[in-house]
């Protein structure tokens, strides 16, 4: 008994140290975790993005190879053009793609008379528009001069388009764009330059 | 070693195995073995930790700090999903480069961004980047928008709210499983209450009380020294200690839910066409007038600009725009070719002095006016500018916005032939006026209104075509009150030759 009492004692000793000794070593070891994690988070390194650590992504390519949709002079009222770029979303993330205008420029105001029609569909490509077919339901991105897609849509927030890729597999989508410089075009545009960049982006939705 | 494998005998091995082994043999329960201090230490440990760091993720929101719970991995290998990123607000004059920052998403209106500030725009704007993104984000962001930097990261403890987001209920349950393992765990070195029919708290040891009247230890709780208690002190110690835990986990968790904002650290890709530019030409050729009948100067009012008036005719007698003058602009559309505003004063003088006026000639040009005070359109005069002391073959507006074309005939004096109706109306008008040898025609809109076999020839003095304003004789019919037309003027031309009705009429036709 007397053995038995003594050594309940010493493990109930231990017990409690091993009870109060909880704390103390809890408050140090989540103490110690959240040091290093935000040390490693937030010391301000460079991190070399390309490595691919994440779960799923988004990705968006189009084929254009780098090459401006129209680079076109002498435009006279009246004239005409029309390119079709195709989208790419190989993204293993739901995401919604939006199209926006980047870096306008216009002299003389031209490009408040340079009307632009974008069309969303299938089919075509930039090096050849042949067989693009709009979309049956919702095809129209933009109808609009181009002075106001570079006033309206600025930014992924303002952006044009209705295209949500799933992630689930690669899709592709076609647009068509197609300008016109408008017949009233005045005289005051003489000379008149107007510039813009068009931009998709994909967002994890 | 040796009471550690009989724990695992049980034949009822199934579940908790640990529980139930503490609860079936009586022997152990009496006295916490070595290895349940451990187990129930390590139980302890992990769950105060995991209290803890609810407790780091929580608590800086009591400081205005903002927990945020990282639902995306557009930071990694930083920062994961289900991390919890506490971001301390800072002035903006402190935020720098390198700095993970909360944002309010620009591209997603009530969503937050936690993404690097890599550069500053220009424009003060900050430029972030997520870390696992090929490019910056696209849209900068204002200091303004900035809530904080992020400075406590606390890992792994948003994992629920990540799941409950995403539905991921198995993950959930087997979280909560897991929790109620460790929390039966953290009680394997308590010993059993002494009342026969006090059970563990059913709660927390799930299956333990219906054995425990038979564990019920011998050992009195006197014969524990340390712990002079008694056993319903105890109980409620441990009740209350359970309440406790359970009420910061559940407030801990209420805080990771409610407080924390899920920070939406954004995937993005651009797919880039490069900017495309159009020019338009510098002279629209839809714009250049047509010019026939080989006129001996043709003004089209088309430049839009400048002080000079090109001469079309290809004669190079280039008009130069003297006083009140200013361009209209127009377009290829329809009837909106640009032309000129005369104001007062205002005129087109002509560079080439002729030493004798023609004898044959016709004077034409479009006009839109609603003045009531007349004025000069097209005359040959004395001088270039200012007013000439002789002026003959003058074609001008009365006050009452008739049209009148006078001459100077050699023996019967002044002879002014005026159309019968007004045209200042505000509208275009075609008027033209010739002078043949035979007669003087006056003709508007492509038709003749009035036409004098009297006067067939003016003088033939020296001077300069002018449009727009010249002396006037008061002596003429419906001489104006103002000698300076006010009016918009376009296509003006001279012609050494009487354009016929029919030319006069197919002008009118092709338009201004």
């Amino acid at each position: 008994m007397s053995l038995r009492t003594a050594r309940t004692s010493r493990t109930g000793r231990t017990t409690r140290i091993a009870t109060w000794g909880a704390i103390p070593a809890a408050l140090a070891l989540s103490g110690a975790l959240i040091a290093h994690s935000s040390y490693a988070a937030f010391s301000a390194t460079t991190v070399n993005p390309t490595n691919n650590w994440t779960t799923g992504t988004v990705a968006l390519s189009d084929d254009d190879s780098n090459t401006a949709a129209f680079t076109v002079s002498n435009l006279a009222p009246g004239a005409t053009g029309t390119k079709v770029i195709a989208v790419t979303s190989n993204g293993s993330l739901a995401s919604a793609v939006k199209l926006y205008g980047t870096n306008p420029a216009t002299t003389n105001g031209l490009s408040s008379y340079v009307n632009l029609v974008i069309t969303q569909g299938t089919g075509g490509s930039f090096a050849s528009g042949t067989g693009f077919t709009p979309l049956a339901t919702g095809s129209n991105v933009y109808t609009g001069t181009l002075a106001n897609l570079a006033t309206s849509a600025t930014s992924y927030a303002t952006g044009l388009g209705t295209w949500t890729p799933t992630g689930s597999a690669a899709e592709t989508r076609t647009f068509q764009i197609k300008y016109t410089v408008d017949s009233a075009t005045p005289n005051a545009a003489q000379g008149g330059t107007a510039a813009i960049g068009l931009t998709w982006e994909a967002q994890n939705s | 070693m040796d009471r550690h494998r009989r724990t695992e005998q049980p034949p009822s091995g199934a579940g908790a195995v640990a529980v139930q082994g503490v609860s079936r043999q009586p022997g152990l329960s009496r006295a916490a073995g070595p290895w349940r201090i451990i187990l129930a230490t390590v139980a302890r440990v992990i769950l105060l930790t995991a209290v803890c760091l609810l407790g780091w993720s929580a608590a800086p929101a009591a400081l205005g700090w903002a927990p945020t719970t990282v639902m995306t991995g557009s930071m990694e290998p930083r920062i994961h999903p289900g991390d919890v990123v506490v971001a301390r607000p800072v002035p903006s004059t402190e935020l720098a480069v390198g700095q993970v920052l909360l944002v309010d998403d620009p591209d997603h209106p009530g969503r937050l961004r936690l993404h690097r500030f890599v550069a500053a725009a220009p424009d003060g704007s900050i430029i972030l980047r997520g870390d696992a993104n090929r490019t910056d984000d696209s849209t900068h962001v204002q200091p303004s928008a900035v809530h904080g930097v992020g400075f406590i990261r606390v890992p792994l403890v948003g994992m629920p709210v990540l799941w409950l987001a995403e539905r991921r209920m198995v993950a959930l349950g087997l979280l909560t499983g897991a929790v109620m393992l460790l929390l039966a765990a953290a009680r394997l070195d308590r010993r059993p209450p002494q009342a026969s029919n006090a059970a563990y708290t059913p709660a927390q040891t799930p299956g333990s009380g219906q054995e425990d009247p038979g564990v019920t230890p011998p050992v009195p709780a006197t014969d524990n020294a340390p712990e002079p208690i008694s056993s319903t002190a105890g109980r409620r110690r441990v009740l209350v200690g359970a309440g406790a835990a359970l009420a910061v986990v559940v407030v801990s968790a209420a805080g990771l839910v409610g407080v924390h904002a899920a920070a939406g650290a954004t995937f993005s890709s651009p797919a880039k066409n490069p900017t495309s530019s159009l020019s338009a030409s510098t002279a629209f050729s839809c714009l250049a007038p047509t010019v026939s009948d080989s006129p001996y100067l043709f003004y089209g009012f088309n430049e839009g600009s400048g002080s000079t008036a090109p001469d079309a005719s290809g004669n190079g007698r280039t008009g130069t725009l003297v006083g009140g003058t200013s361009w209209l602009t127009g377009s290829c559309a329809g009837d909106d070719s640009p032309a000129l505003t005369l104001s007062t004063n205002g005129y087109v003088s002509t560079p080439t002095r002729v030493s004798a006026a023609p004898t044959t000639m016709s004077m034409e040009l479009w006009i839109r006016t609603s003045t009531t005070s007349g004025g000069v359109l097209m005359d040959f005069g004395s001088s270039q500018t200012g007013s000439s002391s002789a002026t003959d073959r003058v074609l001008y507006l009365t006050d009452a916005g008739k049209v009148a074309f006078g001459v100077y005939a050699s023996v019967i004096g002044a002879e002014v032939a005026t159309s019968p109706k007004a045209y200042n109306d505000g509208q275009w008008h075609q008027v033209v006026a010739t002078l043949s040898g035979t007669s003087m025609s006056l003709y508007v809109d492509g038709a003749r209104v009035t036409q004098k076999t009297t006067a067939t020839s003016g003088r033939a003095n020296a001077g300069y075509w002018r449009v727009g304003q010249d002396a006037i004789a008061s002596s003429w019919t419906g001489a104006p009150s103002s000698t300076s037309f006010e009016g918009t003027v376009d296509d003006a031309a001279v012609y050494t030759t009487a354009l016929s009705s029919t030319r006069v009429s197919a002008h009118y036709t092709a338009g201004r």
